[in-house]
């Protein structure tokens, strides 16, 4: 049987609780940041007009994308197009989430959504796996984030480049150890590799010809679907809105 | 600003909100019961696989050494924090021993 869900929160408990571990995401974008506001400058957009994208969109790649082409007049259809496709992802993201916002309001649940980048929500769902039901933790990963990618976005342009690559600092590996430890904790024997196997083989095709990042949501839907031919292990989330916290 | 970038910003900002919040809406009219939760369980998994896999396969012997050396820290820590620092780490040390 279904169980009944244990209500989610969303206070600032967890809003502190999601801080404490936010540095590293904030040094990250606010690396990615430098990188933004030097392509920005590039392309003609001032200092505020990144600064304003960057606090409103609050999407790396997504931006590059963007600013790369970014020209006048401005393309305003083929930037949203962009945006779309790059983002995409964002959909299944908060789609993934939304199970452990059961009960919150709606604005909280959109307001817990709003600031999903790959890192924070990896982080956010890790913690509601392990039974944790306050949403303020993703608002607190990004609490730092936000600031530091605006803010160097517009630092970096006044100052006019700093920091050109950061695979040289390794900082593009985060987001592959934070996939590692979700997947790690979600092994459940050999019957998981039927939609991990599915997923990683589908997302590597569709790479090589789907534009954007819609191999993530190719893959991501593709082993799903398959995950759905092997019974259902039961799960994280049930067991996860079965402990209250 | 020029009115022209103004309205195209405030465009990308509605699109970049509306994809987050429409997870939100979607995964509300799903069911969490039968095939349609377990759709819904099986994606976080699915989708961190397919946000890597790319970036695995068409990487080098430094990200592939450091993805093992991830996952070996995260199975046997189980921690956050250690795993990304193993892994940046780990790839920072290799691309500069074993090139990028």
């Amino acid at each position: 049987m279904h169980p009944s869900p244990v209500p989610a929160r969303l206070t600032w408990r967890g809003v502190l609780d999601g801080l404490k571990l936010s540095a590293p995401l904030a040094l990250n974008s606010g690396i990615y940041g430098v990188i933004f506001g030097v392509i920005a400058a590039q392309a003609g957009l001032t200092a505020i007009e990144s600064g304003i994208m960057s606090a409103t969109v609050f999407a790396g790649a997504a931006q590059l994308l963007i600013v790369e082409t970014w020209t006048r007049p401005i393309p305003a259809a083929s930037l949203i197009v962009g945006l779309m496709l790059v983002n995409s992802r964002h959909v299944l993201m908060a789609l993934a989430m939304r199970p452990h916002l059961e009960g919150l309001p709606r604005w909280k649940q959109f307001l817990a959504a709003s600031v999903i980048v790959d890192d924070n929500w990896a982080m956010m769902m890790t913690k509601f796996e392990q039974g944790y039901r306050d949403a303020g933790y993703i608002l607190g990963l990004a609490l730092l984030a936000v600031p530091a990618w605006t803010a160097m976005t517009v630092v970096d342009h006044v100052l006019g480049g700093g920091i050109d690559d950061p695979r040289r600092w390794g900082f593009d590996f985060i987001i592959v150890a934070l996939a590692i430890v979700i997947i790690a904790g979600r092994w459940r024997g050999a019957s998981t590799l039927l939609p991990w196997g599915a997923a990683f083989g589908v997302s590597v095709v569709a790479s090589q010809w789907l534009p954007g990042k819609g191999y993530i949501v190719a893959g991501a839907i593709a082993g799903a679907l398959a995950g759905l031919l092997r019974r259902d292990p039961g799960g994280l989330l049930k067991s996860a809105l079965e402990k209250p916290q | 600003m020029t009115l022209d970038s103004a309205a195209v910003l405030l465009a990308l900002a509605l699109v970049a909100f509306g994809l987050r919040a429409g997870g939100i809406v979607l995964g509300g009219l799903m069911p969490t019961a039968g095939k349609g939760g377990q759709f819904l369980r099986e994606l976080p998994g699915t989708i961190m696989v397919s946000l890597i896999a790319p970036m695995i396969a068409f990487g080098g012997p430094a990200e592939w050494l450091a993805t093992v050396i991830s996952a070996l820290t995260a199975w046997f820590t189980r921690n956050l924090l250690a795993t990304m620092a193993a892994g940046l780490v780990a790839v920072w040390l290799l691309r500069q021993t074993l090139g990028p």
